[in-house]
């Protein structure tokens, strides 16, 4: 059975997951989450779901005790990427996952917490995107 | 119409895959399709956990209006004592959140449950399009 990759940047733990979710995998995933956190004291792990094609009463409660969980040892989970049927299937069966932050994608998300990302640029590509904007206003990125 | 045996844990996979695309052959929307996946999800692992396995019965169902995926689960595990309470929402006699049962049969247009203690369960829902 092939692993979820968790990659780390900084302080944050990005994990992706790429395949459906059996319990136990799911299972497996939030130990690795919870080990993974324990050895590098990272600050935010987000987790991408926009592959899972459903969240269950059991994936659900996967995630929201790995927040909470993480929550003990002061790190925050932000979901990423919920699809919509999903986020409203949720509603309609009355399940809150509590404890969890959700973002539309993993910027959105580190940005909620704080967090900016910044495209590392050469030399050549941050002239040519200077040239590029110059005179026009810069990008609005919302107020929150 | 599919038979779908429930004995280990990746059947509940099967069982919510095998509807969904039932679901999709049907043109339901994609709304729809996760409803009727994430509610067969429940059911199934409730088959698997409680009713210590059983199967699924899918098939297309039509009337003279519309077209929809129908499931039947049977266990022959130790069926449930109170309906009433295995019903209500957070309730549970395992580590779940106690949401399978009432948030399946909210996703689902009809959902009928029968079961005897000793004798086990047998849980039929409808999803129209
Ligand atoms: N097939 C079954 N056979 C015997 N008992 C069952 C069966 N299905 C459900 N139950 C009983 O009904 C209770 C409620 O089921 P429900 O699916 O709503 O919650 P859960 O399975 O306990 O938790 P969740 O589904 O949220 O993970 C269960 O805890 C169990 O006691
Ligand atoms: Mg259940």
């Amino acid at each position: 059975m092939e692993q979820i990759p968790i990659l780390k940047i900084g302080p944050v733990l990005i994990v992706t997951i790429q395949t459906e979710l059996h319990d136990r995998k799911a299972e497996e995933l939030q130990e690795a989450i919870l080990r993974r956190i324990q050895k590098t004291g990272a600050s935010v792990v987000t987790v991408d779901i926009t592959a899972l094609e459903i969240v269950d009463s059991f994936i659900g409660r996967v995630l929201s005790e790995t927040a909470r969980m993480a929550k003990i040892m002061d790190t925050r989970v932000v979901l990423v990427g919920m699809r919509p049927a999903v986020t409203i299937t949720l509603l309609e069966m009355g399940l809150e996952l509590e404890g969890i932050d959700s973002a539309i994608d993993i910027e959105d998300g580190l940005k909620k917490l704080g967090f900016e990302l910044r495209k590392i640029e050469s030399p050549e590509t941050r002239s040519e995107r200077e040239t590029m904007l110059a005179g026009e206003e810069a990008p609005d990125y919302g107020d929150d | 119409m599919e038979m779908i045996e429930i004995h280990i844990e990746s059947d509940i996979v099967r069982a919510r895959q095998a509807a969904r695309s039932l679901a999709e052959s049907l043109g339901f929307s994609i709304l729809s399709k996760t409803r009727v996946a994430t509610a067969v999800s429940e059911l199934a692992r409730n088959t698997f956990t409680y009713g210590g396995g059983g199967s699924m019965k899918l098939e297309k169902i039509s009337d003279r209006t519309r077209v929809g995926v129908h499931c039947i689960f049977v266990d022959k595990g130790p069926g449930i004592e109170d309906i009433v309470k295995a019903m209500t929402p957070g309730y549970t006699t395992g580590k779940g959140l106690g949401f399978g049962l009432s948030g399946s049969k909210r996703l689902m247009d009809d959902f009928k449950i029968e079961s005897e203690v000793g004798n086990g369960t047998r849980i039929e829902v409808i999803k129209w399009k």
